[in-house]
């Protein structure tokens, strides 16, 4: 696998290569933003899931009550 | 001279007629191909000198035939060869299933937020990206309309994305934060007048 797919629209020249050095310290910080991304994404999804036991409501009337 | 120029079988052809013609027809289609990328198993996609001063506003057409692991794809605007990584805000409207939502800055404030796909659905992913005077020295801004399912469920989605830092940009770079991706990726301009 390669990191980058790179080309030059007006050569068509397409380079495949590692990513740099400065690109590789962004990409290590993208991936750990995603990862802190989706773990929110995650804890607002159980935080509902607990908000809605603690209602007492059933998948329907949730449902119902969000359409 | 009026055109296009017609000829009959056996008539003189001149230069200046067929160079009219050529002109003629160049102003026909409003939006122009410039260059297309075919990656390959990659995690990210630069595009360099798609963008000039010949057109104000482009059209991105990516789609996807496989990808490894689930992730989010996020852009950002290049300029000899390097990313800008800030000044980005986005804004996105999301219908997913039978949920509908909204928000700013989905993926923070240092790229375009795009899309996601998982392994599976990438044959059904789309995305297409009007984007606004990138190579011009102001705001850029692009308005993105995709449909995927990136596991959770079909999605489609609008985003508007914006770039305030008033430079003028020569290229685009598209990342994925799963394992890797494969498609093609166009890029039109639309023609001025």
């Amino acid at each position: 696998m390669t990191d980058v797919y790179e080309l030059d629209a007006q050569t068509s020249e397409v380079t495949l290569r590692d990513y740099t050095e400065a690109e590789a310290e962004q990409r290590t910080k993208d991936l750990a933003k995603h990862a802190a991304l989706a773990q929110a994404e995650q804890d607002r999804k159980a935080l509902k899931a607990e908000v809605i036991a603690k209602l007492g409501l059933t998948a329907d009337e949730v449902t119902a009550l969000l359409s | 001279m009026a055109l296009p120029v017609t000829f009959v079988a056996g008539d003189v052809l001149e230069a200046a007629q067929l160079n009219s013609n050529f002109t003629y027809v160049e102003g026909l289609g409003g939006l122009t191909y410039i260059t297309q990328a075919t990656p390959s198993a990659v995690n990210t996609i630069s595009i360099n000198n798609c963008f000039t001063s010949t057109y104000a506003n482009y059209l991105l057409v990516m789609d996807l035939t496989a990808a490894v692991g689930s992730g989010i794809f996020t852009g950002r605007m290049r300029l000899s060869g390097t990313d800008a990584t800030t000044n980005y805000a986005s804004q996105r409207l999301i219908g997913q299933v039978s949920s509908a939502g909204a928000s700013q800055n989905a993926t923070g404030t240092d790229d375009f937020y795009l899309a996601s796909t998982d392994g599976t659905n990438a044959p059904y992913f789309n995305l297409t990206m009007n984007i606004f005077s990138p190579a011009v020295a102001k705001a850029t801004h692009a308005n993105c309309l995709m449909g995927f399912n990136d596991g959770f469920g079909t999605c489609a989605m609008q985003v508007w994305n914006y770039h305030t830092t008033a430079t003028a940009y020569d290229g685009i770079t598209i990342n994925f934060s799963g394992t890797s991706f494969t498609g093609t990726i166009r890029v039109y301009g639309y023609r001025n007048s």
